[in-house]
């Protein structure tokens, strides 16, 4: 009797018990139809312009805009993840810097959650102070800085520390800094790596403040910058959203940036969890 | 031989973390600077009255959209990893992925195009709720991926406990494992909070297609009606050049100091600093 | 206090050794000296500082901040804590085999030969050569040479004690310094385990922080009984086993929880 009693299944105690559930689906719900609601509405609006905006090798194209974004990711990217993971490399093994190194760690966790928006304005102040002119690849400089704190958190969040188990075990058999980071910590972290690099990519991929601030883009005009005679595409996007006849080219723009955006995530590369970036995107 | 490389690689390693360790500093410095420089020049970009109207929409706009965005990202994010079946879960975590792809400006085109299109002449409210809606979403799909993360931290004896016990999925993911990270969810709270200041791409967007449908003026140029700390530094760090740039400083540090505060108080009611 | 042998050669000789985590006082004026070639074991209550010993003795608490060590690790005469002793080089004077064998990235050949790959020698062959040595001299070539391509990971957990032992004693060092060897091991595989460090008693001066009295019985030569941070007897391992001065000693022996 008593196993028949295990069978019957169980109604819910309290309201608490069945009401819940269904409110977090409901958070599913509202979620998963945003996201179908933005991808609808960028495919509708979009997809019509699309084919001319595809075809067309101006400005007003996707394909220049493209450039520049191909552009700077290119001369931003390995700048950032060259430094990024240097840096990481330094604060994952306590011998470098000695003692410092915990302070450091918290010191840059706190760097990443200054908004990339206030780091742009500081770079642009600090031109405008020395008179530099605003140009793509001065942009491209001003990007890989700003993302030198995501990208080093990131990398430090995949490559661990050598007060694990593993780095302990290498150290003791009288591994140096170098080898404990570059034939241990590094090979473990193996795909993840690659995982935090892409994010950092995305980010520069769909970051549009920097870039705008950086090179002036309402300043410049809606041509864009040499060496590409366009700017990338998110700040193209940017400029030309409040402009009602083009909204369809701008819709189309819009969707391009994100199938991209989503490739490159998709890539199955991205397996290191991003941290709470300050510019979402 | 080998030691030579191993020096140079401790020398890299040691000079880049010195370098983005520096960065903050440096900008602070760089702001502060030229802040005064801006103040003794008298040349702000707004009035005490704007300065304010700003700020009071920064932290508006950044409480309702961090509140909301936990509450829907979060709850999904605890449906999608203790609740849904796998196969339901794969769809919600795809679902989410393309959310998360989309560029802040796209948020920004969709949104402001729904007022572009349908609403005639959009009242301060009704651009204010568009705008907090979108970021909400916006923080909403950063809320999915770190509740995530925070609930595969949670170790599995603790399920495994409460299942041997006889609790089903709802009741583990309600009464053993949410309780369990209370206080990360406060601490991503105030990170959430810190994030949703900083966006200003988005916002901008809405502004400008807000201003469009209102007055009829094409410019992105919209804080004088409608705008954020972010959305200014945007619009104004985008067109002024030279020493006029020096303007944006005393906003910026604003922000810096208002984000800053934020994290700084999120790490503490989190419970500790984890590294990373 | 038993009476001591007289150490014909002092290999390690620690005077008022120190370690604070924190406030915490882990290790409280340990002095004692290991003849070269010799097996020492230290046993005691959980917490009593064994671990903290072993890792003084290579330094490995320079890795933790919070972690303060005060007083003097001389090997052959030359003392090792001072601020200008090149780390590196001490640790691969004194190895050490950690209680849970963390195996590193790679195959079990890379694991072994890593030491050596460390210090900078590329050439394949005298890694090879490296590894089979260091195989046979423990008389594992026979079951660890088949597996020697495999992930390292991946091996059952005797296994994977095995190679961390042949790893460590591949750089050659003098001193090894063992930590809980035969733990969570079956009494076969734990046998064998053994085996392989009496082997090592020959060449090497050992250090063996064991919870398995037996062990060390059979295998050390000197036995020092911790508790608290300090040692609070040593001597000869027979004598010790079967005539404790101290009380706390004996009821250790026999079983009893220890007296706070």
């Amino acid at each position: 009797m008593a196993m028949k009693a295990i069978a019957v299944p169980k109604p819910r105690d309290t309201l608490q018990q069945s009401v819940l559930p269904w409110l977090l689906g409901v958070c599913v719900a509202i979620l998963a139809a945003s996201a179908i609601i933005i991808g609808g509405w960028l495919a509708i609006n979009g997809l019509t312009s699309l084919l001319a905006a595809v075809l067309s090798w101006t400005s007003s194209g996707v394909w220049r805009p493209l450039t520049a974004t191909l552009f700077i990711t290119l001369l931003a990217l390995p700048i950032a993840a060259l430094v990024g993971g240097l840096a990481a490399g330094a604060l994952a093994d306590e011998r470098i810097f000695g003692a410092g190194v915990r302070a450091m760690r918290r010191w840059l966790t706190l760097l990443g959650s200054i908004p990339t928006i206030v780091i742009a304005s500081a770079i642009v102040v600090v031109a405008g102070a020395i008179g530099w002119q605003p140009t793509l690849t001065g942009a491209s400089l001003a990007v890989a800085i700003a993302s030198m704190p995501l990208m080093t958190a990131l990398a430090a969040s995949v490559i661990g520390s050598s007060a694990s188990p593993v780095g302990e075990a290498a150290i003791a058999l009288g591994a140096s800094p170098a080898v404990v980071v570059l034939r241990v910590l590094l090979p473990r972290a193996g795909l993840r790596f690659g995982g935090a690099i892409t994010l950092g990519a995305t980010n520069m991929i769909g970051g549009a403040a920097v870039v705008a601030i950086a090179a002036g883009a309402l300043a410049q005009g809606s041509s864009g910058q040499d060496p590409i005679g366009a700017w990338p595409l998110a700040v193209q996007l940017w400029l030309h959203a409040p402009v009602v006849s083009q909204y369809g080219a701008t819709a189309a723009g819009a969707l391009v940036l994100t199938m991209l955006l989503w490739l490159v995530q998709g890539f199955g590369l991205l397996r290191a969890t991003p941290t709470t970036s300050t510019e979402s995107r | 031989m080998i030691n030579v490389a191993e020096r140079l690689f401790e020398t890299g390693a040691r000079t880049c973390a010195i370098l983005v360790v520096a960065i903050a500093p440096t900008a602070i410095a760089a702001l502060v600077i030229a802040s005064a420089l801006a103040l003794v020049r008298g040349t702000p970009l707004v009035d005490a009255a704007g300065f304010f109207q700003l700020g009071g929409a920064t932290l508006g706009l950044a409480l309702v959209s961090a509140t909301i965005g936990l509450i829907v990202g979060g709850g999904a994010g605890l449906y999608t990893m203790e609740i849904a079946t796998p196969g339901l879960r794969q769809g919600i975590r795809a679902l989410a992925g393309a959310l998360h792809a989309v560029p802040a400006v796209g948020f920004g085109i969709v949104a402001g195009g729904g007022l572009l299109y349908a609403v005639h002449k959009p009242t301060a409210i009704v651009v204010f709720g568009v705008a907090a809606a979108t970021l909400a979403i916006n923080i909403g799909s950063i809320a999915f991926v770190q509740m995530r993360r925070e609930l595969a931290s949670v170790p599995a004896g603790l399920r495994e406990a409460a299942a041997a016990a006889g609790a089903d999925s709802a009741t583990i993911a309600l009464d053993v494992v949410l309780p369990s990270l209370r206080k990360r969810i406060a601490g991503l709270w105030w990170s959430l909070l810190a994030t949703a200041m900083g966006e200003g791409v988005a916002l901008q967007v809405i502004f400008a297609a807000a201003l469009a449908r209102v007055s009829g003026v094409v410019s992105p140029h919209a804080s004088s009606a409608y705008g954020t700390f972010a959305t200014l530094l945007l619009e104004q760090g985008a067109t002024l050049r030279g020493t006029a740039l020096f303007a944006l400083a005393p906003v910026a540090l604003t922000l810096l100091g208002m984000t800053v505060a934020a994290v700084l108080i999120g790490r503490r009611a989190a419970g500790h600093v984890p590294w990373p | 206090m038993t009476e001591e042998r007289t150490p014909l050669e002092t290999k390690i000789e620690v005077g008022k050794l120190n370690v604070w985590f924190g406030e915490h006082r882990a290790l409280r004026d340990i002095s004692f000296s290991a003849a070269t070639k010799t097996a020492t074991s230290l046993i005691g209550p959980g917490g009593c500082g064994k671990t903290t010993l072993l890792r003084a003795l290579n330094r490995m608490h320079d890795l933790n901040p919070d972690a303060r060590v005060q007083g003097s690790v001389k090997i052959d005469g030359a003392e090792m804590l001072g601020p200008g002793v090149d780390t590196s080089r001490l640790r691969r004077v004194v190895g050490m085999i950690f209680s849970a064998p963390t195996m590193l990235p790679g195959t079990v050949a890379d694991n072994i030969a890593f030491g050596l790959a460390a210090r900078g020698v590329r050439n394949k062959q005298t890694l090879a050569q490296a590894c089979e040595r260091a195989l046979r001299r423990i008389a594992l070539w026979e079951q660890v040479g088949r597996t020697l391509q495999a992930q390292a990971a991946t091996l059952p957990l005797d296994l994977q004690k095995r190679v961390s032992i042949a790893r460590a004693i591949a750089i050659e060092p003098e001193i090894l310094l063992i930590d809980d060897p035969t733990a969570g091991l079956d009494p076969v595989a734990a046998l064998a385990v053994e085996d392989v460090l009496a082997r090592l008693r020959r060449d090497h001066t050992l250090i063996i922080a064991t919870n398995d009295l037996q062990q060390a019985a059979r295998l050390a030569d000197v036995t020092m009984f911790m508790s608290g941070g300090e040692i609070v007897e040593k001597g000869e391992t027979p004598l010790l086993f079967n005539k404790p001065g101290d009380l706390r000693t004996e009821a250790f022996l026999a079983g009893a929880p220890p007296k706070s």
